[in-house]
């Protein structure tokens, strides 16, 4: 008798070429589908607005109409403040992540590698936060950023988000992973704590710093609610409420909107194809196969 | 053997953590639910304590009864789809097939995307058109295609409404939960298949009775992650919609920002906010207990 032991891994079907085409036909069909909405945005950002509501829609567009982009950088009231509030996501988004990661990563380190009373009550308590509505917490925090006049500023709008538990969870899980002999070995050496941090968890911890650092800054440089409630005068907006204001101006052109939009998903996506593993939240999460 | 560090050092390095998540979450989430209990509907704050009363206001509202409902189609619509199509797209990308990993950045690119940009492109691909300009957006593909039936208003129509914006998640986030499917799938031993293999299993039934069953914490823990997405949904509704004909696209957290910052009903607001807390809460616990039973 001799056993069928071809199928390796997962296959659902032998492996025959047909199939394989099938498969790959489907997979063309999907990708397709998913990549449309994306190759429409920019191709109708680099078309004129009559272009884009011409019947069959043309996938490649005739020219580079770039006039788009320069209607959406100027605005419609030829202000140009969209690059003021691109820099001001880059400000607020640069140094969220920034702080996120030095507090998180500090927290993390405490809660994965000292051995000390309610340490599991500690690691419960701040995970328990980590989904939790922004709504719950969100009106005490409008009413002391008001209270103390940070409303409108840098300030208020990266006060709210310097620790994350996210972050902290995520830190203590890749911790825990060190091997305890070699920091006590550096503390045989002399080494303080503050010195084994720097020295030896943080240089080793790239993947889950990148991670918690793409994560952060695409959080923050996508996000809408909080700037909406704190942002008050057009200097101070960030990318998604210029985007908002721009969509609800009356003479808004259809392609100057998708020149708009693409700007700002540029960045991110330039991010994520060098780094598309790190959007998962986790090497854990991520497993590719070699061969 | 642990080697005593300097004592101070760690409880310097939590500190800073555990301080501001007492006070900006613990502490805040009591601020608005005591909110909640107050009287305070008007720009002036009034704390005089009502009870229930917002609550129960709240639950005769036309407005957070649609919201409620809106909530649980976009919920069902949302993760029932992501869950179906990340498995099929997991499982066959799973077969080994050349250039797979192109597939699985290629589904994976959605989530590089904004909800405020992805709400700016399917608000024009989902737009309703006019006379003048006929069909446009995905109702042209329809009429080339010879769905005309299928053509309707969307976000316009309010029988469609929430579903319009469910159908811009699901293309952001079925990418995600494949990935995560893809993961489980690889995390599979070698051997579970094997013994199968041995003891006569084909390859449809190794699919059932083990790969299915293997997958089943992935299933869990994705209903989770995209459920409690869909309770908080807000960026997508504001660009696609906002509220929508008869509230048709409303969802608990657009009538809370609404009636807080735009009608100044603060408690009205602190009541939703804790409401919503409620329902992500009934996620996370089950959760929350499942982990630490893995680490203790």
């Amino acid at each position: 008798m001799d056993y069928d032991l071809t199928i390796k891994k997962n296959r659902i079907f032998n492996q025959s070429l047909i199939i394989d085409i099938f498969i790959w036909a489907f997979l063309i069909l999907a990708a397709l589908f998913i990549l449309a909405p994306t190759i429409f945005m920019f191709t109708a950002s680099l078309m004129p607005a009559n272009d884009i509501l011409k019947m069959p829609y043309r996938w490649i567009p005739k020219g580079f109409y770039w006039r788009n982009y320069w209607q959406g950088i100027r605005g419609n009231d030829g202000s140009f403040i969209y690059i003021r509030n691109i820099l001001n996501s880059l400000i607020v988004a640069s140094v969220v992540s920034a702080t996120t990661v030095i507090l998180s990563a500090l927290a993390g380190f405490g809660l994965a590698k000292y051995y000390f009373k309610g340490r599991n009550l500690v690691f419960m308590m701040i995970m328990a936060t980590m989904m939790i509505p922004f709504e719950a917490i969100m009106i005490p925090l409008y009413l002391v950023t008001t209270k103390l006049g940070i409303q409108d500023s840098y300030a208020g709008l990266i006060a709210p988000f310097l620790v994350n538990a996210f972050g902290v969870f995520l830190m203590r899980q890749y911790f825990i992973t060190f091997p305890d002999e070699i920091l006590d070995a550096a503390r045989i050496d002399g080494a303080s704590e503050l010195m084994i941090f720097r020295t030896i968890i943080l240089p080793n911890s790239i993947p889950a710093v990148a991670t918690l650092a793409i994560l952060t800054f695409k959080a923050q440089w996508d996000n809408l609610l909080w700037p909406l409630l704190v942002v008050q005068s057009e200097e101070m907006k960030t990318i998604p409420l210029y985007i908002v204001k721009f969509m609800s101006e009356k003479h808004t052109d259809e392609g100057a909107m998708m020149a708009v939009a693409a700007i700002a998903s540029i960045p991110i996506l330039m991010v994520f194809f060098k780094l598309s593993k790190y959007f998962l939240g986790g090497a854990a999460l991520y497993s590719s196969r070699k061969g | 053997m642990q080697i005593k560090g300097d004592k101070w050092t760690p409880i310097l390095f939590i500190t800073p953590s555990i301080v501001a998540v007492g006070i900006f979450v613990y502490g805040f989430i009591s601020w608005t639910s005591f909110i909640s209990f107050t009287k305070w509907n008007n720009v002036m704050p009034d704390y005089t304590l009502v009870g229930f009363e917002n609550y129960r206001k709240l639950f005769n509202n036309m407005r957070f009864q649609i919201d409620l409902h809106n909530t649980f189609v976009f919920t069902v619509i949302f993760v029932t789809s992501c869950l179906l199509i990340g498995l099929l797209l997991a499982v066959l990308i799973d077969q080994r097939i050349k250039g797979e990993g192109i597939f699985r950045n290629l589904f994976l690119l959605p989530m590089a995307v904004s909800f405020i940009v992805s709400g700016v492109i399917w608000r024009w691909l989902f737009n309703p058109g006019s006379f003048q300009l006929g069909n446009i957006g995905v109702n042209q593909l329809f009429e080339k295609v010879g769905l005309n039936f299928l053509t309707c208003g969307w976000y316009t129509d309010p029988n469609i409404g929430i579903k319009a914006v469910a159908i811009a998640a699901i293309w952001q986030f079925s990418g995600y939960t494949m990935a995560l499917y893809l993961a489980g799938l690889r995390g599979i031993p070698l051997e579970l298949r094997e013994a199968a293999a041995i003891d006569g299993a084909n390859q449809w039934k190794t699919f059932y009775y083990i790969t299915l069953p293997f997958l089943r914490p992935i299933t869990f823990g994705a209903i989770i992650i995209l459920g409690h997405i869909s309770l908080k949904i807000f960026d997508l509704v504001v660009a696609m919609t906002g509220s929508g004909p008869a509230f048709s696209s409303d969802v608990p957290a657009f009538f809370m920002y609404d009636t807080t910052f735009r009608g100044n009903h603060f408690a009205q607001g602190a009541s939703i906010a804790i409401i919503l807390l409620f329902l992500v809460s009934l996620l996370i616990i089950p959760y929350l207990i499942t982990t630490f039973r893995k680490e203790a």
